[in-house]
């Protein structure tokens, strides 16, 4: 029952990881520099369901795909109006990295200071004790967001290996002056890597207002843990950062079974000092070199 | 070249515009006001409390402005944010506070920051906080350090003397790791002894934490008669209720009184309904309070700090009025006089500045219908 019980709890934390993380590393693919504020992403979603939907009542289901479009668009103006500026002149990845965190902190402070500090709550799903599977207790809406972000997770890589857009994607992240020679316009790619990426975040928003309730700060611990699962997995894959989120949520979870439970960030980090130090290319960079 | 020298002398003329406006300010004859010091949480984790601790503050200060101020001269309150529980930020407001506006007295800061007590008593600078328990250990004598906050120890007695009536003997401390939560862990621990109550365990996850899944479980495999549940803030209050539901868990929780936040009924009260036992301070002047508060701000206070908010800048009011004007006389005074208070009718300091306890009730209370309500029994 316990086993099954971790299992399941693990499942739920990596679910949710994972699409931040997938989003993350889409950007990082073929952007090439962190965009911490995909976190701000994350939260700024959630909290353009909360207004439609809480504020303003509008429906539901009319307010979730508004939230996600909301959340792409995000993306990408913050890289049409942000980051494509410092690109032009040249910014460093440094500079890109600093001014990312900027916006992190920006849009949180703005959600602070529209909705307030308290924790909201979306009340559209009514939570009850949850069915038990196997022994393990799990409630419609967790079993909804496993789902869900399995099936989004297995588009997303259909997309990536089967459409032209995905192709060139997948160009533009090997080798930008190839695919450019090739007449890929970059810069375009570099948009819809923001939008989709944005947009998949848009979903994990609304995941998490559903699961766990909306807070100002909210973007900064996902963005945090999707990082880490990037950095697992392999950073600029998103299979990669797929694998590494889930293999991050079971590893907290099944951890503080046996340590004790504050520890449950700590795992996170050390995993992710690990990585870093021993295997900084992540799980399927190993794969890559074998290509190579 | 030009360009860049014009671009000089404009930023050089805004700061001497922005620095002269400054003194001026200061300076002006005739309108001497009496400047209060306040230092709350307005933004991060811990402004739903700074926010409303403020409005408290400037409720007291707006009516005795408007009765003709402290013998003729207007109250003016000088606010600074330290965001929540970031105790360099605490410090540096602090300093600017007693080094560039000159006041004598702070209200606040908003929570536990050990370190801004000790600051505050280098400075020899009186610190009035509606919510601070911890002071520097909890046990060391402070000189210029108050709180209006109610007795942790009577508390976490009468939580005790509740969970042993209601035969509660086997309990789980389930607690994060902020100082504030650890103080009334240390006191719940110290009044469950007292009424002979067994501990099974406790728990404890980095603040801020949300997903209490795998501790629910292991709490669950202890068969807990209740969980004591001690955390700084309302977030994870609500995501805890919810899980403990989704978890089919069917034990009471116990929780320290600063779970009675409206923000919780807002949120979560279906989650909190019959499920949350705590001792709330049985506040003397609540509806006065209440009514006064929703008249100005057309809401309803949403920490508990706002009452103990008002008291602390009454208090410091009464200082003033008795022509206490340094540090040291305002500190005097407070320790040595009694003031009216809306949470305990009369409020007196103790030795160590914490409010005295023989002037608190508790009343157990939890949520029923969406309401905090006393408990009348099952």
């Amino acid at each position: 029952m316990v086993f099954t019980q971790l299992f399941v709890n693990g499942l739920i934390a990596g679910a949710i990881y994972a699409l931040v993380a997938a989003g993350f590393s889409l950007i990082y693919s073929t952007t090439k520099f962190v965009h911490f504020a995909h976190g701000a992403t994350v939260a700024v979603s959630a909290y353009f369901l909360y207004f439609l939907f809480s504020i303003l009542g509008i429906n539901f289901w009319i307010s979730v795909p508004l939230a996600i479009a909301f959340g792409a668009f995000f993306g990408l103006i913050c890289n049409i109006l942000v980051y494509e500026k410092f690109v032009d002149k040249k910014a460093s990845n440094v500079i890109l990295l600093i001014t990312s965190f900027g916006l992190l902190i920006l849009f949180e402070s703005i959600i602070l200071l529209l909705f307030g500090a308290d924790v909201k709550t979306i009340g559209f799903i009514k939570i009850s004790k949850g069915i038990e599977i196997a022994g393990a207790i799990i409630t419609p809406l967790q079993i909804f967001i496993v789902i869900s972000s399995f099936v989004l997770l297995a588009v997303l890589w259909f997309f990536m290996k089967k459409t032209k857009l995905g192709k060139a994607m997948r160009a533009v992240s090997d080798n930008k002056a190839v695919a450019e020679t090739l007449g890929i316009n970059a810069k375009k790619i570099f948009n819809w890597s923001f939008v989709i990426g944005s947009a998949i975040a848009g979903v994990a928003g609304i995941f998490v207002a559903l699961e766990q309730n909306l807070e100002p700060t909210m973007g900064t611990n996902l963005i945090i843990k999707g990082f880490t699962g990037a950095v697992i997995g392999g950073i600029g894959s998103a299979p990669g950062a797929i694998l590494g989120s889930f293999l991050l949520g079971f590893a907290e979870n099944f951890g503080i079974w046996f340590l004790p439970s504050g520890y449950k960030d700590a795992i996170a980090f050390v995993i992710l000092l690990v990585f870093l130090l021993f295997r900084p290319t992540g799980i399927l960079g190993i794969k890559r070199e074998v290509q190579k | 070249m030009k360009t860049k020298i014009i671009f000089g002398i404009t930023i050089a003329a805004i700061i001497a515009i922005i620095f002269f406006a400054g003194c001026t300010q200061q300076n002006q004859p005739g309108e001497e006001k009496i400047r209060i010091g306040v230092l709350l949480s307005l933004s991060g984790d811990a402004a739903f409390f700074g926010e409303s601790e403020l409005k408290g503050i400037q409720m007291a200060v707006d009516e005795v402005n408007e009765a003709g101020g402290i013998n003729g001269q207007a109250v003016e309150l000088i606010v600074e944010d330290t965001g929540t529980l970031n105790t360099p930020a605490t410090i540096t407001a602090l300093q600017k506070l007693v080094n560039v506006d000159g006041v004598s007295v702070i209200i606040g800061p908003t929570w536990d920051m050990p370190g801004v007590t000790e600051v505050a008593e280098k400075e020899k600078i009186v610190l009035i906080s509606p919510d601070n328990i911890v002071g520097i250990t909890g046990e060391k004598k402070l000189e210029y350090f108050f709180s209006t906050w109610q007795p942790q120890k009577a508390e976490m007695l009468a939580l005790a003397k509740f969970a042993k009536e209601r035969n509660l003997t086997q309990i789980v401390i389930l607690k994060d790791t902020d100082i504030y939560s650890e103080v009334i862990t240390k006191r719940f621990l110290e009044a469950v002894n007292q009424q002979r109550i067994n501990v099974l365990g406790s728990f404890s996850v980095i603040t801020g934490t949300k997903d209490f899944r795998t501790e629910l479980i292991k709490i669950k495999e202890m068969k807990p008669d209740a969980i004591m549940a001690a955390f700084v803030s309302e977030s994870p209050r609500g995501p805890l209720l919810k899980q403990i539901k989704e978890l089919d868990l069917k034990t009471p929780v116990l929780a320290n009184s600063a779970v009675e936040d409206q923000a919780l009924l807002n949120n979560f009260s279906q989650y909190a309904e019959n499920t949350v036992f705590f001792a709330s301070p049985n506040i003397v002047r609540e509806k006065e309070f209440l009514s006064k508060f929703e008249a100005k701000y057309q809401t309803k206070p949403v920490g508990p700090g706002a009452p103990n908010a008002y008291d602390a800048a009454i208090a410091i009011v009464t200082a003033y009025k008795s022509e206490a004007r340094t540090a040291d006389e305002i500190k005097t005074f407070l320790k040595t006089h009694t003031f009216p208070s809306m949470t305990f009718g009369q409020l007196q300091f103790d030795e160590n500045g914490f409010v005295s306890s023989d002037v608190t009730k508790f009343v157990i209370k939890t949520v029923k219908n969406g309401q905090f309500i006393p408990y009348e029994g099952s």
